[in-house]
């Protein structure tokens, strides 16, 4: 067989056709192509050629203005020895651990109250639940700084109300991730809420008046039913929060500056701070690329999952 | 059609004719963050007498927020379109020649107006044979302010603050009610580090690089552990806030009555003096307790703030004319500046030094002996070393109270942190000569 054959050129030869045909059909690519340019044009001035820059520029030791130096591997290896690059990873990780369950878990909770309340009622929560997803993350970081002052803020007043010791949120490695968390999920909890939302109304009332039918209850009809119905929703707003929770910055750059001790220091913000910090931007730029490489490789991980054919049943 | 004609070519002149025209006046971008209004207000003024008094130069001033101030200066670097001067901590000075950003003023200043630096601001101006800024003022970082009235509520005697750490913290405890906090110092790494230079330096005879910042070597010195020691004491004494409730160069809590002692700097009193002129008798001002009480060493470190020129300015005569203008042509000028401030900073030029000694300047500030007598003889200019040095003392301090590490692990710790930043940024070597 030759190579013609396994491209599958011959099979789409099929009968000849008229020259019209043809003219048709590359008519029709090249507006296919020119549609296309703009973005491609995007990606490539944004995306593309400061990503072979960046690959340039993290072997060499550049100085915004001493001029550079050739040093090989020698970022990547400083980025790869540095152990607070690599517990930046576990804070990751630990903003995950807080934020996604709780805010999958509150979102699924909200979700079967809205379908169950008043179509007015549920318009009005709707709305009001959705508000702290257009609010900025600068505006949701401020507000949160004045909760957890220590003197007067809303956090420690109501902790010594029912009789607890005043908390330092953002001077204390107890609780300094739970104060970069709390305002997380109150900022995806509506856009969470709203998905959710949608994956419930999809799924057929049929399904229920036939469980109930059959004397399911309540809770066999939701682990039977909703659950597995709703699966795909949920792979959906567990890989994008897994890859947002990678990428956090603006609220644990705000609120507690990456501390104390690193505990909420995250990738992003490793890298921010050394970009401000550092004389020269190789460290910034390898540890950039490194966990660039990081990302594509858990995103390319999940989707693999996603697309698979198990996911789709 | 002719009338079509003579529009189009007078139009065409005026495009032709107008930007020479504005070309002709060389515009100086000048970036500074705000700090206290009469200190931006002083800048404003002579940046306007100074674009009215001549046609050559425009300087433009531009304020930039101190919160945004490092991403956006250091975007600019890297896009090439930094401004031309930009204000500047006096240390950073040092910092900004070692990065090789900045360039130096011998070439474009007659050298004799570097005779009227005093020593310290000499210190900071002066590196590897070359003048780089031009200094402003300068301000002790840590003293004590204590509340008169409330002392006396608690029976203490209102003119007698504590002068060691023990009589801090046990002052501390009588003064401390449900509502007010005894003390109030800084609680975050970047602070606690920066805050303490002088009583580092005050408690080991040096800081934490050696000589030639070729090592840490905080957990070797012996005032490294007694001031970690002093902040755990602080601590568990419970006389403070875990976390603080305003930023270090604030006032507040102590005129808002949320503490009673306050570890603060200079720049305090002149915020008193202008926006709290009622608490100006209530207030008292003194060094920061030491653990023997004495205050002949360094319990401050003498910071202030300074000019510096952008090494890729295409400007750098028109910078420094500016410079020269503002800082040196007439003392009076400054001047205005210490006046604006109630005199609770101190000059770096010795003809402004003169005419400010001239005034009736204790009258005006009411702590200024006690700030000139204790404080400032004693104090070290701040270290012009990278801030990565200064954050690991404060981890060290954090890793005590939060992780209940011992000072001497804490500091080991703090030592291995810093000897691998210097390994990995070559710093060895680079400490700058006077």
């Amino acid at each position: 067989m030759n190579e013609r054959h396994i491209t599958g050129l011959t099979a789409s030869k099929g009968p000849k056709r008229s020259r019209r045909q043809l003219t048709r059909q590359l008519r029709n690519n090249l507006e296919g192509m020119l549609l296309v340019i703009p973005a491609l044009l995007l990606i490539t001035i944004f995306a593309i050629i400061p990503m072979i820059y960046a690959l340039f520029s993290s072997v060499y030791d550049v100085s915004l203005y001493t001029g550079t130096e050739f040093v090989g591997f020698e970022n990547y290896q400083r980025v790869l020895h540095d152990t607070v690059f690599w517990s930046t990873f576990k804070t990751a990780f630990r903003y995950m651990l807080y934020v996604i369950p709780a805010s999958l878990l509150l979102a699924f909770m909200l979700a079967n109250l809205m379908i169950r309340i008043p179509k007015k009622a549920a318009g009005i929560f709707k709305a009001s639940i959705y508000i702290p997803n257009v609010i900025s993350g600068v505006i949701t970081s401020v507000i949160f700084i004045f909760i957890y002052d220590y003197d007067s803020g809303l956090a420690n007043v109501l902790l010594e109300k029912i009789g607890i010791k005043r908390i330092g949120w953002v001077t204390d490695t107890k609780y300094a991730m739970l104060a970069v968390a709390i305002p997380a999920i109150w900022m995806s909890l509506g856009g969470t809420t709203l998905i959710m939302l949608s994956g419930l109304n999809d799924i057929p009332t049929v399904y229920y008046e036939a469980a109930s039918i059959d004397g399911a209850n309540a809770f066999q009809q939701l682990y039977k039913i909703t659950l597995p119905s709703m699966r795909n929703v949920f792979i959906y707003l567990l890989v994008t929060s897994i890859v947002g929770s990678m990428q956090v910055f603006e609220l644990p750059n705000l609120i507690t500056h990456g501390g104390p001790l690193y505990s909420t220091t995250t990738p992003n913000l490793h890298i921010y701070t050394h970009f401000i910090n550092d004389t020269s931007l190789g460290y910034t730029v390898a540890a950039s690329l490194v966990i660039f490489l990081l990302l594509a490789g858990l995103t390319a991980v999940i989707f693999r999952l996603i697309s698979s054919e198990k996911s789709m049943e | 059609m002719r009338k079509a004609v003579a529009l189009f070519l007078t139009i065409a002149l005026l495009l032709v004719c107008i930007p020479n025209a504005f070309a002709a006046r060389t515009t100086i971008i000048f970036w500074h963050y705000p700090q206290d209004e009469y200190s931006d207000a002083w800048w404003e003024e002579w940046i306007e007498e100074y674009n009215n008094s001549q046609n050559e130069v425009y300087v433009e001033l531009e304020w930039v927020p101190m919160d945004g101030w490092n991403v956006k200066l250091k975007g600019a670097q890297a896009a090439g379109t930094a401004p031309d001067i930009y204000g500047m901590p006096l240390a950073d000075a040092g910092r900004n020649v070692t990065n090789g950003t900045v360039l130096a003023f011998d070439e474009y200043v007659d050298p004799a107006i570097w005779e009227d630096l005093t020593d310290v601001a000499r210190q900071y101006t002066y590196i590897n044979g070359s003048y780089w800024s031009f200094p402003r003022y300068l301000e002790p970082s840590a003293m004590l302010l204590w509340r008169k009235d409330l002392f006396e509520a608690a029976g203490l005697d209102p003119e007698m603050p504590p002068t060691t750490w023990d009589e801090l913290i046990e002052t501390g405890k009588k003064l401390k009610t449900d509502t007010c906090w005894g003390l109030h110092i800084p609680t975050n790494e970047a602070d606690i580090g920066w805050t303490t230079w002088g009583m580092q330096y005050g408690l080991s005879g040096s800081l934490a690089l050696n000589d030639d910042w070729s090592k840490s070597r905080m957990s070797e010195l012996e005032g490294y552990h007694q001031l970690a020691n002093f902040f755990n004491d602080v601590y568990w004494a419970n006389i403070a806030p875990e976390q603080a409730i305003y930023g270090y160069g604030s006032i507040d809590a102590l005129c808002e009555n949320r503490c009673a002692m306050l570890m603060t700097g200079s720049w305090s009193l002149a915020t008193v003096l202008i926006d709290y002129p009622e608490m100006v008798d209530k207030i008292g001002v003194s060094h920061f307790p030491t653990p023997d009480g004495s205050y002949d060493h360094a319990t401050a470190s003498m910071g202030g703030y300074c000019v510096l020129m952008d090494k890729l300015t295409e400007h750098p005569q028109e910078c420094a004319d500016f410079l020269v203008w503002m800082f040196t042509r007439d003392p009076a000028v400054m001047y205005d500046f210490f006046e604006r401030s109630h005199f609770s900073k101190f000059s770096p030029w010795k003809s402004v030094e003169s005419m400010i000694a001239q005034a009736d300047t204790y009258s005006i500030n009411p702590w200024l002996e006690t700030v000139m007598d204790t404080v400032i003889p004693y104090s070290i200019p701040e270290p012009i070393y990278p801030w990565e040095v200064t954050y690991a003392f404060g981890r060290a301090v954090n890793r005590i109270l939060l992780e209940g590490y011992d000072a001497e692990e804490a500091l080991r710790i703090a030592d291995d942190e810093v000897n691998k930043y210097i390994e990995n940024f070559g710093l060895a070597g680079q400490n700058l000569k006077n």
